[in-house]
């Protein structure tokens, strides 16, 4: 191969080598992974919490639209509501307890008070 | 070293390097996830590495369509599949005309995905990143070592020959240089969700979240392979001239494959999704379909199968087998492993329900497409076990899919009108009163217009039946809008649908799917006529009749086309010229049929024509009736224009502010 070639690939690789390895020079920063763990629960509940709203508008559209009489309705919905409420008890005890939330309030105060 | 030569080393050297940072992907994944994703840094180094060597497989495919676009002959691949005469439409959809260039466009398609899915997912999913980047390095380390070692796209000749072989004729049509791509990003596209679901497996992280990573994924794979599957249909329809659009060959089985058991999970994954159900079976649905794209893969590209559309064999075969082992091992052992956390949070509460109509489908749906790879594969197990190759023809595939066909059509009415949970006895009459009438009056209707085969009777039944439900939804979603919010109907009609666009988009495929069926229930009413025409000659065929005006010769640099030009008329009226031809490619020397088609919307009329006699100075032309395929063709485009719609992010619409007293006066 022509010298010029090899040394051109060698070089582009040696770029290549340094953008992936880049991100592992060490820096201080701190772990984050607890801090993600709770804000993936957080995003879960938040899923759920959003799922169960649906579920009960659909249910609403499904008594309108002829889908299921009263007595089916009002046991369904009691039933979903009950979920929904162990969902909504579930990321108020997570918002209270898990201490990213406290710090992420924390923060949030600041920066507001900041713009202020 | 002139550009000619460097361009296929530097192509060379881009797929090493792509395979290089593959392999650093994999390994930085691994160590990433096995520090239970605290180290960020080295989670960053392994999407970084996924990054680099997509954009040196991009490279790569690159440098191999500039090959092709400069007449490169010196690049083997490139002398194989492309000439100098060739339109450039052609010559860069030679890309993917033979083996070597079809595996590195699926690398190419797949490394893009893996990529834009870390890319988008990285925050929001980041502890499913690591092994998501593991199982995306893994298909690129696999394909990138079979182009490198064993079909290299850019191996080269000592001498420059002065002219390329040619792309296959048949593939030079305006349909094949869309369809392959569409279905390749139909397969790699599940690989997607396949990656996120092994994640969520290994991760034991088997709640909602890694469905909701791979919802939008799923639904872009499913469409493309809808949309390869029909430009499929279509290019057999107008090239191969049979008058037919699908004859359950080998490769059409395999590319519909992954279509059916995707379907299957967008539909099961309703369910997880609302009642934390099926979570067991989605994760298969999800493994299966992307095995499935693998073995389709490996049906084209290994030649077990014969098929009028396998255009490349080697013996890359067990290189596959090996692959599907391994995903096969891998995937069930992570499944079963995992079999507890699969667990569903709910039961089926009654069988007249939303969720038992969604299960019948996905039994109707895996159930087809089990019956569809049994009798593909049929031949060849035959051939292994007895020694004699036992071929399944098409009369065999329908007479075992039409009746699942007509379950699957009477359930895409069912689903959208029963409720969730159950539904009781009184509210299912209401529900079902006018869909099973219209159904009953369209089946008459049919019966009276002389349409008696069960197949054909039952899709009237079946299309009134869910095209009733369906209008009946969307009337309902309107009406709902304007008692509430006093929209003007058509506003109301808009919102209702593009604020719960899942659904409703959803019902328009759904109205794509009836069309389909009807399409298909028109072929069972086709007709053929063949006639030996000399010029001036008169025939009448049906309520048509068409005259031979004369055969016209052209001559192009790449082909010599001979046209049978004829006049058609219906009931002394004209009603268009058409032009069969028959095309004889020079490079390579191949003939090809050039059907032409005069089209209506009750049934189309389509000419062929057929070899030539010097001595008699006629020409055999066969006229094929095909009623009602062009519902086939617009129930093709509602359907991707429905997926569209689902794929689109709900729009919430804010109510009006009420009239002030002042505008009121």
């Amino acid at each position: 191969m022509d010298p010029v070639y090899l040394f051109s690939f060698l070089g582009l690789l040696s770029l290549a080598f340094a953008y992936i390895f880049f991100p592992l020079i060490p820096k201080n920063s701190t772990s984050s992974s607890q801090h993600e763990e709770a804000l993936q629960n957080y995003e879960d509940l938040l899923f759920q919490k959003s799922k169960a709203l649906e579920n009960l508008m659909e249910l609403d559209h499904d008594r309108e639209f002829g889908k299921v009489n009263e007595e089916d309705y009002e046991d369904i919905r009691n039933r979903l509501l009950r979920e929904a409420d162990a969902i909504y008890q579930s990321l108020k005890t997570l918002e209270q307890n898990d201490p990213f939330f406290s710090e992420l309030e924390i923060g949030l105060q600041t920066k507001r008070g900041k713009t202020k | 070293m002139t550009l000619a030569t460097a361009l296929p080393h530097f192509g060379e050297a881009c797929l090493g390097l792509a395979l290089t940072t593959a392999l650093l992907a994999f390994g930085l994944s691994i160590a990433a996830y096995s520090r239970r994703g605290s180290d960020l840094a080295l989670l960053k180094s392994a999407e970084r590495s996924l990054y680099l060597s997509t954009a040196t497989f991009t490279l790569a495919a690159l440098v191999l369509i500039f090959c092709f676009l400069t007449d490169n002959f010196l690049v083997r691949y490139v002398f194989s599949y492309s000439s100098s005469a060739m339109p450039i439409v052609y010559k860069i959809a030679a890309l993917w005309g033979g083996q070597e260039g079809s595996l590195l466009f699926w690398v190419w398609i797949s490394s893009l995905y893996g990529a834009l899915a870390i890319y988008f997912h990285r925050h929001t999913d980041r502890s499913l990143i690591p092994i998501a980047i593991t199982v995306f390095s893994s298909i690129l380390i696999f394909f990138g070592f079979l182009l490198i070692y064993h079909e290299n796209p850019f191996a080269l000749f000592p001498d420059v020959p002065h002219d390329g072989r040619g792309l296959n004729p048949l593939l030079q049509n305006p349909s094949m240089a869309l369809h392959p791509p569409s279905l390749y990003l139909g397969f790699t596209g599940m690989s997607v969700p396949f990656a996120f679901a092994i994640s969520a497996l290994v991760s034991r992280q088997l709640d909602s979240r890694w469905i909701i990573a791979s919802r939008r994924w799923t639904l872009t794979a499913w469409l493309f392979l809808s949309i390869g599957n029909l430009l499929g249909a279509q290019w057999a329809y107008v090239e191969l001239g049979w008058g037919g659009f699908w004859g359950w060959d080998p490769v059409e089985n395999a590319a519909i494959l992954p279509w059916f058991t995707a379907t299957a999970f967008l539909h099961s994954v309703m369910i997880q999704e609302k009642r934390g159900m099926l979570k067991f079976w989605n994760v298969h649905l999800i493994v299966i379909s992307f095995m499935l794209t693998i073995l389709g893969t490996y049906l084209t590209r290994s030649g077990v199968v014969q098929s009028v559309h396998s255009f490349a064999r080697s013996n890359i075969g067990y290189f596959f087998l090996g692959f599907l082992a391994i995903t096969l091992i891998v995937s069930t052992y992570l499944i079963y492993s995992r079999r507890k956390d699969l667990r569903s949070a709910n039961i089926f509460e009654s069988f007249f329900s939303k969720e038992s109509a969604f299960v019948v489908n996905n039994i109707a749906l895996v159930g087809a497409a089990f019956i569809i790879l049994w009798c593909t594969l049929f031949p060849t197990a035959s051939e292994l076990i007895v020694g004699s190759r036992v071929i399944v023809g098409p009369p065999f595939f329908n007479k075992m899919l039409a009746p699942l066909g007509i379950i699957l059509l009477i359930l895409t009415g069912i689903g959208p009108i029963i409720a969730w949970r159950r539904s009781s006895a009184s509210q299912f009459d209401r529900n079902f009163l006018w869909p099973i009438i219209v159904g009953i009056i369209a089946m008459g209707t049919s019966a009276l217009l002389g349409i008696t085969h069960w197949y054909a009777v039952l899709t009237a039944f079946g299309a009134a039946f869910v095209l009733t439900t369906v209008i009946e939804e969307f009337y309902r979603g309107t009406l709902s809008r304007i008692t509430q919010f006093g929209e003007p109907w058509n506003i109301a009609l808009f919102r209702a649908s593009f604020r719960n666009n899942r659904k409703y988009g959803g019902y328009v495929v759904h109205v794509g799917i009836v069309l389909i069926f009807i399409g298909i229930a028109g072929s069972l009413y086709k007709d053929v006529y063949e006639f030996e025409m000399a010029p001036g000659q008169t025939v009448t065929f049906d309520q048509y009749s068409a005259t031979l005006e004369k055969f016209e010769d052209r001559e192009s640099a790449n082909q010599s086309e001979r046209y049978a030009v004829l006049h058609l008329e219906s009931d002394d009226q004209f009603l268009s010229e058409v032009r069969p031809a028959r095309f004889f490619y020079k490079n390579p020397e191949q003939p090809t049929t050039e059907v032409d088609i005069y089209s209506r919307w009750s049934e189309d009329v389509y000419f062929t024509l057929g070899d030539f006699h010097s001595e008699t100075g006629s020409a055999k032309i066969q006229i094929t009736l095909n009623p009602l395929i062009s519902l086939l063709w617009l129930g093709g485009l509602i359907l991707i224009a429905g997926g569209f719609i689902s794929m689109l992010p709900p729009m919430e619409f804010q109510r009006k502010n009420p009239p002030t007293k002042r505008e009121a006066a």
